[in-house]
């Protein structure tokens, strides 16, 4: 009888396990089953509903402050569109800790010159507060450009910042943990459940192009070639 | 190899993600001369000096050019000694495939090993692409040098699996060796995909139009996929002929019975049709065997089976 060293390792116990499990990956059912919007609703209930609830369990058990509203349409990105640049680790991290920066400069900016506009009160709006709001969405807006680190929901962590809701650092390094801990989630999700080659910090561009609206590119008319391409490389 | 790298290559090749199969290996690029030739013979208008320029600018293409057209394919009285002629007399069409084929035979890796004669399989991918090319001439009279090109490249996954994913996929050609079933029966059988489709990836990253990339992926489906696909009535039904063909390594009588069938079927060819093929395509044969430095092998003897095979036929009818 033939070992298995000589009838290949596609015939092997652990190979037929790992093939039946990635079949049914997203980024495998996607290239593989006519319907994509169903599997990627499927998935992105799945994979958002799991990792705010981990985050929340977090903060319930740990007693950590971790739970800011960005995080929603921050995880909405990562599990919807997770081959898309603004998705890639990179720019999640490094959107979010700026705009909290650019936020609290803001703040202790308009603190310095204006040092009586009670400006860590959120029930009263005054022409302090506008400044500082406007000017903390101006600089994240100008950083995230020009640091090519664009993350859209990062802005609200900005706002958050400048409207004087992180009153100490811990709740600083709470909102900065929860986006490290989203940012492994989605590496989990996308790597391992969803069998994409989701960046462990920067996006390959050219990789992202392939997985369309996966990557954010939204579907053109589709000739029949393109359709038929699309057909050439499912399963058979 | 460690565990977790074990995993990810049973899960790559378990999904034919080739994006991740070929992604931590240097596809070979083609020459960029070539590439740019190619994009410029496929323009509507294409710039004949341009043209002249790009294959000057590559000698082992240029002198291939000049040797095709002074083969005796073409029996010039005059020898032709400058591109431009060269061009003129050939035609851009041609002009591709030529540069086309050396530039990929130049390009691919050649496995190391007893199971892949990198010889016998380019032999066995030119006598498919000039089969092609010759069997489309009847009813894809504008496209035989596409029929060519396509089949010529509809295998050029082998050489690179057998490289890169060597200890998955000489089983598969063991396999193929014993077995009376056709290669993409088996792969599919390993691995849910074919070579074809590894095949069509590799010339979509070459930057192929999509229609040449959905051939090359069709080209060993049955006719009633070719149909489910609508390609029915493409330059995909002479190459999936075409494609039956067996080996020169291993010559199958079944085999060639199942081409000329198939052809008389699905090509709508008449018995005697189908002979002139065959010998129009031994005919060319021996010349672009020996352009392409690969003669010396006796690569006609399934040429002659398949003219043994519709002789038969012919004689069975008439008795």
């Amino acid at each position: 009888m033939k070992n298995i060293q000589s009838l290949g390792p596609q015939r092997s116990l652990l190979f037929r396990l790992i093939a039946f499990f990635s079949r049914l990956q997203l980024g495998y059912l996607i290239r593989s089953i006519g319907n994509k919007r169903i599997i990627v609703v499927v998935f992105v209930f799945i994979a958002g509903t799991t990792a705010l609830g981990i985050i929340t369990v977090v903060a319930y058990i740990t007693k950590l402050p971790l739970l800011f509203p960005p995080l929603g349409p921050s995880a909405f990105i990562l599990f919807h569109t997770p081959m898309s640049v603004t998705a890639s680790p990179r720019n999640v991290f490094l959107s979010h800790t700026l705009a909290v920066i650019s936020g609290l400069l803001s703040l202790w900016l308009v603190g310095m010159i204006y040092p009586h506009g009670n400006l860590y009160n959120q029930s009263e709006m005054n022409l302090y507060h506008v400044i500082i709001i406007a000017l903390s969405m101006g600089l994240i807006g100008v950083i995230m450009v020009s640091m090519k680190c664009v993350h859209p929901p990062a802005a609200a962590s900005a706002l958050i910042a400048a409207m004087g809701y992180l009153k100490n650092s811990f709740q600083v390094f709470g909102l900065i943990g929860a986006v490290i801990l989203l940012i492994l989630e989605a590496i989990f999700f996308n790597r391992i459940i969803g069998g994409l080659p989701y960046p462990i910090w920067r996006a390959d561009p050219k990789t992202a192009k392939e997985y369309g609206t996966l990557a954010g590119i939204p579907e053109t008319g589709t000739t029949f070639w393109k359709q038929l391409t699309i057909k050439t490389f499912q399963r058979r | 190899m460690g565990f977790i790298e074990k995993i990810r290559r049973h899960s790559t090749i378990a999904t034919g993600n080739f994006g991740v199969m070929f992604k931590d290996i240097e596809i070979p690029p083609l020459p960029a001369a070539v590439n740019r030739l190619i994009v410029e013979t496929n323009k509507a208008e294409p710039d004949i000096d341009n043209v002249v320029r790009l294959i000057s600018s590559t000698t082992a293409i240029a002198a291939k050019v000049i040797k095709t057209v002074n083969s005796s394919l073409f029996s010039l009285r005059v020898p032709v000694t400058d591109i431009k002629r060269a061009v003129t007399q050939l035609g851009l069409n041609h002009i591709r495939s030529i540069a086309l084929a050396f530039a990929t035979m130049d390009a691919l890796p050649k496995p190391k090993g007893d199971l892949f004669d990198h010889k016998a399989f380019w032999i066995d991918s030119l006598i498919r692409a000039i089969m092609s090319r010759s069997f489309s001439k009847k009813s894809f009279e504008d496209q035989p040098e596409k029929a060519f090109t396509a089949s010529l490249l509809a295998d050029v996954a082998l050489p690179v699996l057998l490289c890169v994913w060597k200890e998955y996929y000489e089983p598969v050609i063991e396999e193929w060796h014993k077995s009376p079933k056709r290669l993409s029966e088996i792969e599919r059988e390993h691995f849910g995909w074919d070579h074809s489709q590894a095949g069509a990836w590799i010339v979509q990253s070459w930057g192929f139009p999509e229609e040449m990339v959905c051939y090359i992926g069709a080209h060993n489906l049955s006719m009633e996929k070719i149909g489910e696909y609508e390609l029915d009535n493409t330059i995909v039904v002479p190459m999936a002929v075409a494609s039956n063909l067996s080996s020169i390594l291993r010559p199958d009588g079944e085999r060639s019975r199942r081409v000329f069938s198939m052809a008389i079927q699905w090509l709508s060819m008449t018995r005697l049709e189908f002979i002139n093929c065959i010998t129009e395509v031994k005919a060319s044969l021996k010349d672009i065997l020996e352009l392409f430095g690969l003669s010396g092998r006796n690569a006609g003897s399934i040429l002659d089976d398949l003219l043994v095979e519709a002789g038969s036929e012919i004689q069975k009818e008439e008795m």
